[in-house]
């Protein structure tokens, strides 16, 4: 993920929670905007995270022998 | 609380389908679903055009088109620049949210006449119109996508360039073009003796359609996959996409002077996206892009969106600026 997809959607996610927060005040449909809101932002994170952390690459010592 | 009778047939499918249950729909019997919706909608709007056929309705119509081609010009930089999306994908994708839905359209009627708000019966003409420029749109952003990347589909094998003819023919012609426009016309020429069909394709609308989102949730939930590999950004731009649609429906709606609930059915248009019309054209047009992208992010991500969270918002939203 690069570094302008994140900030998109955590944009987007934070956005979706402020309108959801807007419209909740007239209607319960608010919730639902504001937790998908959430949602986007947090996985937006847990992927950038995921793609920053080493992972083990494999070495030809341990890749499998045909 | 009571719950929408469409809606919940959605959801019933989303169940059906996460407890792979053995419900199967013929091919042809969801085929033929959206074509009686499509025909449905064209003759209603036909009935209310010859009565309300007027100049103001020209130039509504005129602005409507510069909605449907402004859209696909906001999608294309987002998943282009941003997205980092090859460009014919991105043309692809901008083509399908830059036109219409007219399964959540026909959600939409269903939710208004379900909550008493009453809208203008010609709207109908705005789905067709909407249909079209997103498509010219996407086959110019098309043009240039091939002279940059030609030949190649998204699994790396040669294709063959559609004809001009092909692509006029594609957008012209293509199924939900030919049935709505020929609701249209037939509706509006037949007057009185439309009633004679009335039963068959009024009465039942809201039956079929309910069929129509059991067969519609059972996709969306058999897409689910696809959203877990589409990833946030599209996530994202599935739900952003049809907020800014949406929203400027709703300003524009208002701006004409259409009644809250034809404000709300336009921004439900704005924030549709194709997953019938659109796709079949872009397979001439566009035969590199990759259409499962495309169809996974309307079908996958916009249309549950719409139906669940996004026909309920923009009516409190409507209904809130034009009190």
């Amino acid at each position: 993920m690069t570094s302008k997809q994140f900030n998109f959607s955590l944009v987007v996610g934070v956005m979706l929670t402020l309108l959801g927060g807007v419209v909740a005040s007239q209607a319960s449909i608010g919730i639902s905007l504001m937790v998908l809101g959430v949602a986007i932002a947090a996985l937006a994170v847990v992927t950038k995270l995921r793609g920053q952390s080493p992972e083990p690459k494999p070495t030809s010592a341990l890749a499998p022998v045909e | 609380m009571q719950l929408d009778v469409g809606i919940a047939f959605f959801i019933l499918g989303v169940f059906a389908a996460l407890v792979r249950a053995e419900i199967q729909f013929p091919k042809s019997l969801y085929q033929s679903l959206v074509l009686f919706l499509m025909v449905a909608i064209g003759l209603k709007g036909g009935v209310a055009l010859a009565e309300h056929a007027s100049w103001e309705l020209v130039s509504q119509s005129f602005i409507v088109i510069l909605l449907g081609l402004l859209l696909p010009l906001i999608a294309f930089p987002v998943l282009y620049y941003i997205g980092d999306l090859k460009r014919y994908d991105a043309a692809s994708i901008a083509a399908h949210y830059g036109s219409v839905s007219v399964g959540t359209y026909a959600v939409a009627v269903a939710f208004l006449e379900a909550q008493g708000i009453a809208y203008e019966p010609y709207i109908p003409l705005f789905v067709v119109l909407l249909e079209m420029p997103a498509i010219v749109v996407g086959l110019l952003l098309a043009r240039q996508a091939q002279s940059v990347d030609a030949g190649v589909n998204a699994d790396g094998v040669q294709v063959a360039s559609p004809s001009t003819k092909q692509l006029i023919h594609e957008v012209l012609f293509n199924q939900g073009m030919v049935l709505m426009v020929g609701g249209l016309i037939i509706g509006y020429l037949a007057g009185d003796r439309v009633d004679k069909v009335t039963p068959f394709f009024f009465e039942l609308f809201n039956g079929v359609l309910a069929l129509f989102l059991l067969q519609m949730g059972m996709t969306a939930a058999s897409r689910l996959g696809d959203i877990k590999r589409l990833g946030s950004f599209m996530l994202a731009f599935g739900v952003a996409m049809p907020i800014v649609g949406g929203l400027l429906g709703c300003f524009l709606g208002l701006a004409l002077g259409l009644s809250v609930g034809g404000s709300i059915l336009l921004a439900v248009l704005g924030a549709s996206a194709s997953y019938i019309a659109v796709p079949a054209a872009m397979h001439v047009a566009l035969p590199q892009a990759n259409q499962s992208l495309s169809i996974s992010a309307s079908l996958g991500i916009t249309f549950p969106f719409n139906v669940l969270i996004g026909i309920p918002t923009f009516t409190v939203i409507t209904q809130w600026f034009a009190a």
